[in-house]
């Protein structure tokens, strides 16, 4: 009997999983591995259109549509409960191997502020937690937070080859920023009203700096929808004077508190 | 249980065809054995029998030997010298036996590098489309190693990701199979030649490639197919000639080891060598013909119940178009004498 359905093939070689790791973290490793562009390797991920069964690697076969798509909707969490399933997966000609070969340097940061000194003990993966606008602090390593958005490695993705110029200038010119913000709050608040996919940056700005005010009226650059993470975090970090908390638990509230403070004030 | 037959051009059907190995030979049942089996089991018994028959027999030639000598040296010396890899091409007419020494040898050499290091993708195995272009050669690649592409990616980026991923992976090795197809027209060889050398000198892999003729193509004889030229190795593969003594002695000893691959109970030992230059007259010495007309008697003797191959049996059994043509030539050529 025919069932219609493709085999699921698995790429050739993925990168030691770290804990901890995001899932995008992973992607971009991955790629850098197999030498791929990012963005070729998210659409056949699923992780744009949300479509698990075009991620090769997933072995969807193995654990099923609906699992793999709660995987994928967990992001943070995916990795943690997909790769023990690889592991086991004893099959050996459909399941990736593992890379035992270090990546070339220097690594390629996803988007999220960095420690160097992790970077460079986990193969080049990220941490969860550096995704969070409130952690700004390597507590490993006693360290503030690199801002790192843009190291780069040559032909990784056309995508962030193009995030390069708009987030560079939020990283060099934090006042040309800060005196931005208030316009992109108001085109992410837009965005978001109209239904797409930035309830999550508009809720931890909310969450972050909810007195930031907004300006309505000002007329507004041309932003591609994929830049605007990336800006609202530069923007996060560059408004609310990073380099004060330390905590790695119960984050957020007393950055909050304080930046309202100094907001109003 | 039936299994799943798997491309040999992607990794996990390579793969599988390497552990696989060479077919085991499946004895028939004693009379006590088949008396006490039942009737199902008789029948998977009989399809196990079918399915050895039919499968891929490889017989060790002289100059398989020379080719496995040949590229082990080649994957040797390559991954040493840091000058542009040198290549093996297998030459011959369709019927040979080039896919046969070409994948035999993948498999030896796939095992033997497996062995000697850490390596996920020792080999790749590909089939080269029909007036193929280099960005299509890429393609057969990507899509051995499954790595994702688009249809609009151009060959330089295609040759990136294998880069990349061929050096992560340890791969050595890519076998290319119907390289006559990156042949066509003088303009679009010349092209071929430079991108074939242009893709051994970034990968550092090493080329063994099959095709019909393939010393003939203007790929090779044209222009700047001299670079090709001058950095593969060709074996010729021809069919068994039966004309002297020793060319009569070669050919029974081919057949002998043939035949020792039967499994059948009630085939007289030898009675097929006995016959060998009568399978010469049909066969015109091509192994895949002779492969074809024994393979297909013995899966006629199984089911038939007779369990031995006789001269009547082959007569019997209809040759490919190419042996009938060339039986046709040959009878034409003896009567105009």
């Amino acid at each position: 009997m025919t069932t219609g359905q493709q085999r699921v093939r698995c790429l050739p070689l993925t990168p030691a999983f770290h804990p901890g790791e995001p899932l995008r973290s992973l992607l971009l490793r991955t790629a850098v591995l197999l030498g791929l562009d990012l963005r070729l390797l998210c659409e056949q991920v699923g992780e744009f259109d949300g479509d698990p069964r075009r991620w090769p690697a997933l072995q969807v076969n193995r654990i099923g549509a609906e699992r793999a798509a709660s995987l994928l909707a967990a992001d943070h969490e995916c990795l943690a409960a997909l790769v023990p399933e690889l592991a086991n997966a004893n099959d050996s000609g459909i399941t990736p191997r593992l890379s035992r070969r270090p990546l070339p340097r220097p690594w390629f940061a996803s988007g999220a502020a960095s420690c160097s000194d992790c970077l460079s003990e986990r193969d080049g993966a990220e941490r969860k937690e550096w995704q969070d606008p409130w952690t700004l602090v390597c507590l490993d390593h006693a360290r503030p937070l690199r801002p790192g958005y843009l190291d780069s490695l040559a032909g990784v993705t056309e995508v962030v080859e193009a995030q390069r110029d708009l987030t560079a200038l939020a990283i060099a010119s934090p006042d040309r920023v800060s005196a931005a913000a208030p316009i992109v709050w108001d085109l992410v608040a837009r965005r978001a009203h109209r239904g797409h996919l930035h309830e999550l940056a508009v809720d931890r700005m909310q969450r972050a700096a909810p007195h930031l005010r907004r300006n309505p009226v000002l007329p507004m650059p041309p932003v591609s929808l994929m830049l605007l993470p990336e800006i609202v975090r530069a923007l996060e970090r560059a408004v609310l004077n990073w380099p004060i908390w330390l905590a790695a638990d119960g984050r957020g509230s007393r950055m909050m508190e304080t930046e309202a403070l100094r907001l109003d004030g | 249980m039936t299994t799943e037959r798997l491309e040999l051009t992607t990794r996990e059907g390579w793969a599988s065809f390497v552990a696989a190995g060479p077919a085991i030979p499946v004895e028939p049942l004693s009379s006590d054995e088949a008396a006490s089996a039942t009737r199902a089991q008789v029948a998977e018994h009989t399809r196990q029998r079918i399915a050895y028959h039919s499968s891929l027999w490889v017989i060790e030639t002289s100059p398989m030997r020379t080719m496995l000598q040949s590229a082990t040296d080649l994957v040797t010396m390559n991954s040493v010298s840091h000058g542009s890899p040198r290549g093996l091409i297998i030459s011959g007419e369709p019927g040979v036996g080039k896919t046969t020494a070409l994948t035999s040898v993948g498999m030896k050499l796939h095992l033997s590098l497996e062995r000697n290091a850490d390596r996920s993708v020792p080999v790749i195995y590909i089939i080269l489309p029909s007036h193929c272009t280099a960005k299509e050669f890429c393609q057969q690649v990507m899509h051995f190693l499954a790595l994702p592409y688009k249809e609009s990616d151009k060959p330089g980026k295609l040759l990136r990701s294998i880069q990349t991923t061929t050096k992560g992976a340890g791969t050595a090795v890519v076998l290319v199979d119907e390289i006559h197809s990156l042949s066509w027209g003088e303009k679009m060889a010349q092209r071929s030649a430079d991108y074939l050398k242009y893709f051994t000198d970034t990968t550092g892999l090493t080329i063994i490639a099959a095709g019909v003729q393939a010393t003939n193509t203007v790929m090779i004889t044209q222009g700047r197919g001299n670079q090709i030229a001058g950095r593969y190795e060709v074996i010729s593969i021809e069919p068994f000639a039966h004309t002297t003594q020793r060319q009569r002695q070669t050919w029974r000893s081919f057949v002998e080891s043939f035949e020792s691959l039967l499994r059948l109970r009630d085939h007289p030992a030898g009675s097929l060598q006995e016959m060998s230059e009568y399978l010469h007259a049909r066969t015109h010495g091509y192994v895949g013909s002779l492969a074809h007309l024994v393979q297909r008697a013995a899966m006629r003797a199984i089911t038939s119940g007779s369990e031995r191959i006789d001269r009547k049996l082959l007569d019997g059994v209809p040759m490919d178009h190419a042996a009938e043509q060339r039986s046709a030539a040959e009878a034409r050529s003896r009567r105009r004498k």
